[in-house]
C-alpha cells in the first residue's frame, strides 16, 4: 500500500531545520528577536489555518486563545510555582478547554455569525482577565519569569529562540500530519459542503469542535511562549486586531495550506521591518511610524483580498509549474486592442 | 429616575440604530458586510469638527459634512463594494476591516489620535417636563433619528429608486431582468448608508468626544444591535439599536461599572445562542 506521504518530496526538509537552527548565529540580537515574534507568530497561524483555511470556521477571537494560553501559564509559574514546561502545557490545555467551550455555540453558526460572535468572545475574554486583577495585575500587566531548564534561566533572545522554533518546528510538523489524517480530511470535507460531509458520515459537531480545540491549543501554547519570552504581558496586546492579524497571515499565506500559513506569518512579521527601511526615504512629518505600518498593513490585506485571495502560497506553486515546463509553457491569452 | 435612564438609553439607542440602518441597507442589497461602517461615521465626524471649528455656522458645516458623506459613499462603492459583489462573505468581512484600519490611521495623520471635544450648540443641562426630565440635546438625537427612519421608509415605499431597492434585496438577477439599474441601486444604498452614519457621528460627537477608536467603540455595537434584531431586517436594525440601547443603560445604573462595556457582547452571544434570528429576522432556508 502507497503511503500517504510517498508522493511528498521530503529532502529539503532536515536541510531547512538545519538551517533554522544554524541562523542566530549571525544575526544580531534585535533579529533574532523578530525571528522569535515571527516563530509564536507562525505556531497561532498554523493553528488558525487549520480552523479557518481547513474548516471554513472564521475566527475574529485567537487573540484571546493567546491571551488565555499566556496569563495561565504565567499566573501558574509567578503565583504557583510551576516549572516553565508545565505552564506551556498548561496553557494549551486551557486554552483547548475555552476552544471547546466557544466551539459548542460555534456550531450553531457560520459565516457572518461565528465572526461576530467570536469577536465578542475575544471582548470578553479581554474583561475576564482584567477583572481577575488578583493575579493578573489587572490593566498594569504582570511580569512573567522567563524560561527555566533545569535550574537555568534563558534569557537571551538566542536561548528564546531555540526554545520558541523547536516547538514551532513541532507543531508544524504536527499540523502537517493532522491534515493528512481522517480528521484533517474530514475538516476539508465540512469547509467544502457541510451537507455533504454529513451525508458522508461525518459528524459535523464532532469534527468542528476538534478544529476549534486544536486551533486553541496551538494559540495557547504561542501565547505561553510569547509570555514567557516577553516576559511582561498586558491585555492590550491582545487586541481584535491581533486577531484580524492573524488571519490576514492565513490569507497572505494561502488559505489552507499549512505551509502557505508559515509563509504569511512570516511576511506579516516582516513588514514592520521593511517600513522601518522605507520610512527613511519619506518626508518627516508623515513618517508617525505606527499610522504607516497600519496603513501599509491594511494595504497588504486589501491587496491579497481582492488580487490575489489564494495567496502567496498559490503563487509559488505557480511559479514552479512555469519553471518546470520552462521553454514549452501553453501560451497566455492574450487579446490585442484594435 | 428610570424613565431619564430610559431616554438615555432611547439616545443611544437611536445612534445605534442609525449605524445599523446603514449596515442592514448594504446587507441587504450587496451582500456585503461593512464592517467599516463605524469607520465612515468617525470620518465624517472629523470633518464636521474641522467645519465647525473653522468658524462657519452650525448649518452650512453640517450641510457640507453631508455632501462630503455622499462623496465617500461614492468613493466607497466603486473602490470597495464593486470588486466584492459576488465574492464570499469571508472576503468582504476581511476587506472592509481592511478598509477601516486604513480610515482609522488616515485619521490618525490628518488629524490626531487624541481626544478632541466639540461643543453641542443645544444645551446638554436636563429640563423637567412634569414625569420626565430631559435636555434638548437628547430631544434633538432622538427626533434626527425618528425623521431620518421616516424619510427613509418613504423613500424605499413611494420612490421608485427605493422600491428598486428593496426588489435587488430579493433577487438581483430578476431585479435586472425587469430593468431595475442595479448598479445605480448599489451606489445608492452606499450614498445612503454613508450620509446616514454622517448624521449618527454629528450628532454623537458632542457627548463622546471625537477619538480615532470612536468606530470602534460605538460603530462596531451596530453590529450586536442588528443582530439582536434580525440581520437583514431593516425594522429589526431599528429595533435592535434602541433595544439594546436601553438595555446599556439600565446596564451602566445597576450592573458594576466594569461590565457595561461588554454588555452588547453578551447580549450578542446570549442572542445567538438563544434565537439566532433575532427579533424581528426571518430564518435564513439553506439550499443544497
Amino acid at each position: 500500500m502507497k503511503s500517504r506521504y510517498k508522493d511528498e518530496n521530503l529532502l529539503w526538509v532536515p536541510f531547512l531545520i538545519g538551517i533554522i537552527l544554524l541562523l542566530p548565529l549571525g544575526m544580531n540580537t534585535y533579529f533574532t528577536y523578530v525571528f522569535n515574534l515571527a516563530g509564536i507568530a507562525i505556531i497561532v497561524a498554523v493553528g488558525l489555518d487549520l480552523l479557518s483555511g481547513f474548516t471554513g470556521l472564521i475566527s475574529l477571537g485567537h487573540a484571546a486563545f493567546m491571551a488565555v494560553g499566556a496569563y495561565t501559564s504565567a499566573v501558574l509559574t509567578t503565583h504557583f510555582d510551576w516549572p516553565f514546561l508545565g505552564g506551556v502545557a498548561a496553557a494549551g490545555m486551557m486554552a483547548l478547554i475555552t476552544g471547546v467551550i466557544l466551539g459548542f455555540p460555534a456550531l450553531r453558526l457560520s459565516g457572518l455569525y461565528l465572526a461576530i460572535a467570536t469577536m465578542g468572545f475575544g471582548v470578553i475574554v479581554h474583561r475576564i482577565i482584567l477583572e481577575l486583577d488578583v493575579w493578573t495585575g489587572g490593566s498594569n500587566g504582570m511580569a512573567v519569569s522567563p524560561p527555566i531548564f533545569f535550574g537555568k534561566r534563558f534569557i537571551y533572545d538566542w536561548q528564546h529562540y531555540y526554545v520558541v522554533f523547536l516547538m514551532t518546528i513541532l507543531l508544524v510538523i504536527l499540523a502537517r500530519r493532522i491534515s493528512r489524517t481522517k480528521i484533517g480530511r474530514a475538516f476539508v470535507a465540512i469547509r467544502d459542503s457541510e451537507e455533504a460531509a454529513q451525508a458522508s458520515g461525518i459528524n459535523l459537531a464532532k469534527y468542528k469542535i476538534f478544529a476549534f480545540a486544536i486551533s486553541a491549543f496551538y494559540a495557547g501554547i504561542a501565547g505561553a511562549l510569547f509570555a514567557h519570552t516577553q516576559r511582561y504581558i498586558t491585555t492590550d496586546y491582545f487586541s481584535i486586531l491581533l486577531s484580524i492579524q492573524f488571519l490576514v497571515m492565513v490569507i497572505v499565506g494561502g488559505v489552507g495550506s499549512i505551509y502557505g500559513a508559515v509563509l504569511g506569518a512570516l511576511f506579516i512579521t516582516f513588514l514592520p521591518e521593511f517600513i522601518r527601511v522605507v520610512k527613511d526615504f519619506l518626508p518627516s512629518d508623515m513618517a508617525q511610524f505606527n499610522d504607516l505600518q497600519a496603513i501599509s498593513f491594511g494595504l497588504v490585506m486589501l491587496f491579497f483580498i481582492l488580487f490575489e485571495p489564494l495567496g502567496l502560497y498559490h503563487r509559488w506553486q505557480k511559479i514552479r509549474i512555469y519553471w518546470k515546463l520552462f521553454p514549452f509553457n501553453p501560451r497566455q491569452k492574450r487579446f490585442k486592442k484594435r | 429616575m428610570i424613565t431619564e435612564i430610559i431616554i438615555y438609553g432611547l439616545s443611544l439607542g437611536s445612534i445605534y440604530a442609525l449605524v445599523a440602518l446603514g449596515l442592514v441597507l448594504i446587507f441587504r442589497a450587496t451582500e456585503i458586510v461593512n464592517f467599516a461602517q463605524g469607520e465612515m461615521m468617525m470620518v465624517s465626524a472629523f470633518v464636521y469638527f474641522s467645519l465647525y471649528s473653522s468658524g462657519m455656522g452650525v448649518f452650512p458645516a453640517v450641510v457640507l459634512t453631508l455632501l462630503f458623506a455622499v462623496v465617500l459613499g461614492t468613493v466607497m462603492n466603486q473602490l470597495v463594494s464593486r470588486p466584492l459583489i459576488g465574492k464570499p462573505i469571508f472576503a468582504s468581512i476581511m476587506a472592509t476591516i481592511a478598509i477601516s484600519i486604513l480610515f482609522r490611521s488616515l485619521v490618525g495623520i490628518i488629524w490626531t489620535h487624541e481626544d478632541l471635544y466639540i461643543d453641542p450648540s443645544v444645551s446638554m443641562i436636563l429640563h423637567d417636563f412634569g414625569w420626565f426630565r430631559m435636555s434638548p440635546y437628547q430631544g434633538l438625537i432622538i427626533t434626527v433619528a425618528l425623521a431620518m427612519v421616516v424619510l427613509l421608509y418613504l423613500f424605499l415605499k413611494y420612490v421608485k429608486l427605493g422600491i428598486g431597492i428593496k426588489a435587488t434585496a430579493e433577487n438581483p438577477t430578476a431585479a435586472e431582468l425587469v430593468g431595475i439599474p442595479i448598479k445605480r441601486v448599489y451606489l445608492t444604498v452606499w450614498i445612503i448608508a454613508s450620509v446616514i452614519s454622517a448624521v449618527a457621528g454629528i450628532l454623537i460627537a458632542p457627548q463622546s468626544g471625537l477619538h480615532t477608536t470612536m468606530g470602534t467603540r460605538l460603530g462596531l455595537k451596530a453590529m450586536p444591535a442588528a443582530v439582536l434584531g434580525g440581520f437583514g431586517s431593516i425594522p429589526g436594525a431599528i429595533v435592535g439599536g434602541i433595544t439594546l440601547g436601553i438595555l446599556e443603560s439600565l446596564a451602566i445604573v445597576y450592573l458594576p461599572t466594569e461590565v457595561y462595556d461588554v454588555f452588547p457582547w453578551v447580549v450578542l452571544i446570549l442572542v445567538l445562542l438563544i434565537k439566532p434570528d433575532g427579533i424581528l429576522g426571518t430564518p435564513e432556508v439553506k439550499r443544497v
